[in-house]
């Protein structure tokens, strides 16, 4: 016989030994296990559409020629987000083709729209959709809002492009204005009264004319004034120039200095006006434009964000069900009888049972990383050794609970549905399909009590973002051991008790 | 004595499983615990093994309760279950090698596995998983798992059950050849006519050990004696019959055959009765084609016992 330090690694390898030759012994298992996760994987890679699913849409508008031209024209620039099945006067047509489920919305624009601004109302553009699921919804009602904004500016650089036009003409006039200028100037230095007050009823009224014709582009540049003060030139220089009509049109004695003034404001509302024509008018309604950039590490694919949170999910729902089957086929064998007999303490064969998965769950693990890493492109920014610690940190903690699960079920079937149930919380409450955010503080608990839930924040941050472990990870990874270890000693406990009844 | 039992009993809820047993295994002897299905035998043999704590009652082995058993304590107990435990993907040398790690067995142990499985004739299917192999191939590797470790005391829960008459006969060879070794082997079985290879044996039945005997003791205390079976050459004439009971040396006598020619007769001691009967019969010039001592099957031995037992408690 061997000294005891020995006889208790013989004892605790043969559990090792005996968890991995059963599982090599049923290849339709591992390959259940081991290919199967990673076929998932693939076909979820693959198959994943990065762009949103086209939604075919139909536009009803109104009798108005105007709208439904720029309803055509703002159809006519979808990208294939939005496919563009009518354009269409008639709404019931449209909604009946919305329940026969050969559209996915439609987008009705009111009746009398231009009615309805001229009395200083917005006019509601209505969006009707037959979507069930609100993530969906909610994405619907986005791009919907995006669409309206989108209408919304279209009529918007109509205004501009027409106040721009006024402006050509307005230049036409500014040359006029200034004609009648050197007339008053003229007449004015030779005191002819007469042609003076000729010149300055002529001034008065071009410059009239001038402020009304402006007036639109000047309102569309007022409306930019806000964000720049080039373009609000355009009415300070407006305002000065009818001010100074003003005051050389309502006087005999006419003031040189004055007529220089509104001379040099009407040369510098000349190219005001120029540059006024010159601007895009798609820069004047819009005139930010928005790009999002991730401050640290590189952009993350659709693909790229779940697969790591697919092999959290994965490796968790493996160890927990091959640990718990193995402990209730145990006790179903009646194994736990022979193992009371013997000279075998229930930590010794807790230990070599968590060796056992340790092993197969880092194998597992290793494969499933590397196939994201070189099959699928998925970046490896951060730090190997945090993925490793991670890996091994999140089959230490299922080890646990599949342990643990074991003690409550009476039989196989128990057990597995203790594992999908497992599973179907992790899908809900790790983070993989909603943010951990957005839950109540006593869900989030649900969270945390799952080693998933630590797995996927430690691998999206470590191969995603690639940073540094920070303090938040290092304490997630340390709950993570700490969970692994109490889980372990409450097992034991457990089992202990269990045997000693 | 290697372990005893004094006043043992094993309730689950209101129902006793076995109630107030009582026995003693000597050291280095085959005792044989008898009983029909659902008896109390694996209860029995669970509470000697530290499976399971009785109720009432305290069971010593190696002096100690088995609560208290240390690691070397257990080294030196083997136990088979009722039904293979080991595990159906493993081969059965993989399954004997698990069983010898855990029981702390040097890693240089390849030779002795060999001789124990020679030993239950399965070298040659080492290499069999274990769902593949037969039903007298699981009980074999069974027992093998149990001796593995050469333990001193071997608890074997119906090793027998469920194979063919020749294995049988060949488990009971190798339990013999344990025994001649110094072990001690505490062994249940619901075939009756076991119990003529064991030293000691224990019948078992409704949860209570009837009786606590050698075989030869038990069949003794079943019968009331011992049975001779006379057979002459002429019919017996009834007062013969007559004579016969009133002979000290006669328990009871009767008639055994319809041709009147024979006897059943009930003796304390069959080898000291047989003379004196065959000068008994010459005095009375009755020919004896033969006369000699019967056992009777342990069968009809534990059919009598339980009866006896069932008609005692109904009479109570």
């Amino acid at each position: 016989m061997l000294a005891s330090p020995l006889r208790w690694l013989v004892r605790v390898t043969a559990f090792a030994r005996k968890e991995l030759v059963d599982l090599l012994r049923q290849p339709r298992l591992l390959l259940v296990l081991v290919l199967g996760p990673f076929l998932i994987l693939l076909a979820f890679g693959a198959g994943l559409r990065e762009e949103d699913p086209a939604v075919r849409t139909a536009f009803v508008t109104p009798d108005d020629p105007r709208l439904a031209e720029e309803v055509q024209r703002f159809a006519d620039a979808q990208s294939e987000r939005l496919t563009v099945v009518s354009v269409d006067s008639d709404r019931e047509t449209a909604l009946r083709a919305l329940r026969r489920d050969r559209v996915d919305m439609v987008v009705a624009f009111p009746d009398a729209a231009a009615r309805r601004l001229r009395s200083n109302e917005q006019a509601e553009v209505v969006l009707y959709h037959d979507e069930l699921d609100p993530v969906e919804l909610q994405a619907l009602g986005l791009f919907a809002r995006t669409a309206v904004d989108e209408v919304n500016q279209q009529v918007l650089r109509a205004v501009v492009e027409r106040g721009q036009e006024d402006a050509a003409t307005a230049e036409q006039r500014l040359a006029a204005t200034h004609e009648h200028l050197d007339a008053l100037r003229a007449a004015s230095a030779h005191g002819d009264e007469l042609a003076q007050a000729s010149a300055q009823s002529a001034l008065s009224g071009e410059v009239a004319g001038l402020a009304l014709l402006l007036a639109p582009a000047a309102g569309v540049a007022g409306s930019v004034e806000q964000t720049d003060g080039d373009t609000a030139e355009l009415t300070r220089v407006l305002a000065r120039v009818r001010d100074g009509t003003q005051a050389v049109s309502t006087t005999q004695s006419v003031d040189v200095g004055q007529l220089e003034r509104l001379d040099e404001d009407l040369t510098q509302l000349e190219s005001s006006l120029e540059e006024f024509r010159q601007l895009s008018p798609r820069t004047l309604v819009s005139p930010f434009t928005d790009r999002l950039q991730r401050a640290v590490g590189g952009d993350v694919t659709l693909v790229q964000f779940y697969a790591p949170a697919v092999v959290a999910l994965l490796l968790q729902h493996l160890v927990i069900t091959v640990m718990g089957l193995s402990l209730v086929r145990e006790e179903e064998l009646g194994m736990t009888e022979l193992f009371v007999v013997a000279p075998l303490r229930v930590f010794e064969r807790l230990l070599g049972k968590y060796l056992a998965y340790l092993i197969i769950g880092g194998v597992v693990g290793g494969l499933l990383i590397a196939a994201l890493v070189f099959l699928l492109g998925v970046p490896q920014r951060g730090s190997w050794a945090v993925v490793v610690a991670a890996v091994a940190a999140v089959v230490l903690a299922s080890t646990g609970l599949g342990a643990l699960l074991s003690v409550f079920a009476r039989n196989d079937s128990q057990a597995v549905q203790y594992t999908m149930i497992l599973l179907l919380a992790s899908i809900f409450f790790s983070g993989f399909l909603l943010g951990l955010d957005r839950f109540r503080p006593a869900v989030a608990a649900i969270s945390w009590a799952l080693p998933v839930s630590y797995g996927i924040r430690l691998l999206r941050q470590t191969m995603l973002v690639g940073e540094p472990l920070d303090r938040a990870g290092t304490v997630l990874l340390s709950i993570l051991a700490l969970v692994g270890v109490a889980l372990f000693v409450v097992n034991w406990l457990l089992f202990r008790r269990s045997v000693r009844a | 004595m290697i372990a005893e039992a004094l006043g043992v009993s094993k309730q689950y809820g209101e129902e006793f499983a076995v109630r107030d047993i009582d026995l003693s295994v000597p050291e280095g002897s085959i005792f044989g615990f008898i009983g029909p299905s659902g008896s109390g035998k694996t209860t029995t043999i669970r509470l000697l093994a530290g499976i399971q704590q009785p109720t009432a009652g305290e069971i010593t082995v190696f002096g100690k309760r088995p609560v208290d058993f240390s690691v070397t304590d257990r080294r030196r107990i083997g136990y088979m279950p009722q039904l293979s435990v080991l595990y159906p993907h493993l081969s059965l040398q993989e399954n004997l090698n698990f069983v010898a790690s855990i029981y702390g067995m040097s890693l240089l142990r390849r030779r002795h596995l060999y001789r124990v499985l020679d030993f239950v004739e399965l070298q040659r299917h080492r290499k069999k998983l274990l769902r593949e192999a037969s039903g007298g191939m699981q009980r074999r590797l069974a027992l093998a798992a149990s001796l593995i470790h050469q333990p001193d005391l071997l608890f074997l829960d119906e090793p027998t059950a469920g194979i063919d008459p020749v294995l049988r006969r060949k488990f009971w060879d190798h339990f013999e050849e344990l025994k001649s070794e110094g072990r001690t082997l505490f062994i249940t079985t619901q075939y009756v006519g076991e119990a003529a290879y064991c030293d000691f044996i224990g019948v078992l039945a409704d949860g209570r050990l009837l009786m606590v005997d050698t075989p030869e003791g038990v069949r003794r205390s079943a019968m009331g004696g011992e049975l001779i079976v006379a057979v002459t050459d002429d019919q017996i004439p009834d007062e013969v019959v007559e004579a016969l009971h009133n002979e000290p040396l006669i328990l009871s006598a009767q008639r055994n055959r319809t041709d009147g020619r024979g006897l059943e007769l009930l003796v304390d001691e069959a080898s000291t009765a047989m003379p004196r009967l065959q000068q008994w019969f010459s005095g009375r010039e009755l020919n004896l084609e033969s006369i000699q001592h019967h056992q009777p099957p342990f069968d009809d031995v534990f059919v009598e016992i339980v009866n006896s037992e069932r008609a005692g408690a109904d009479a109570g």
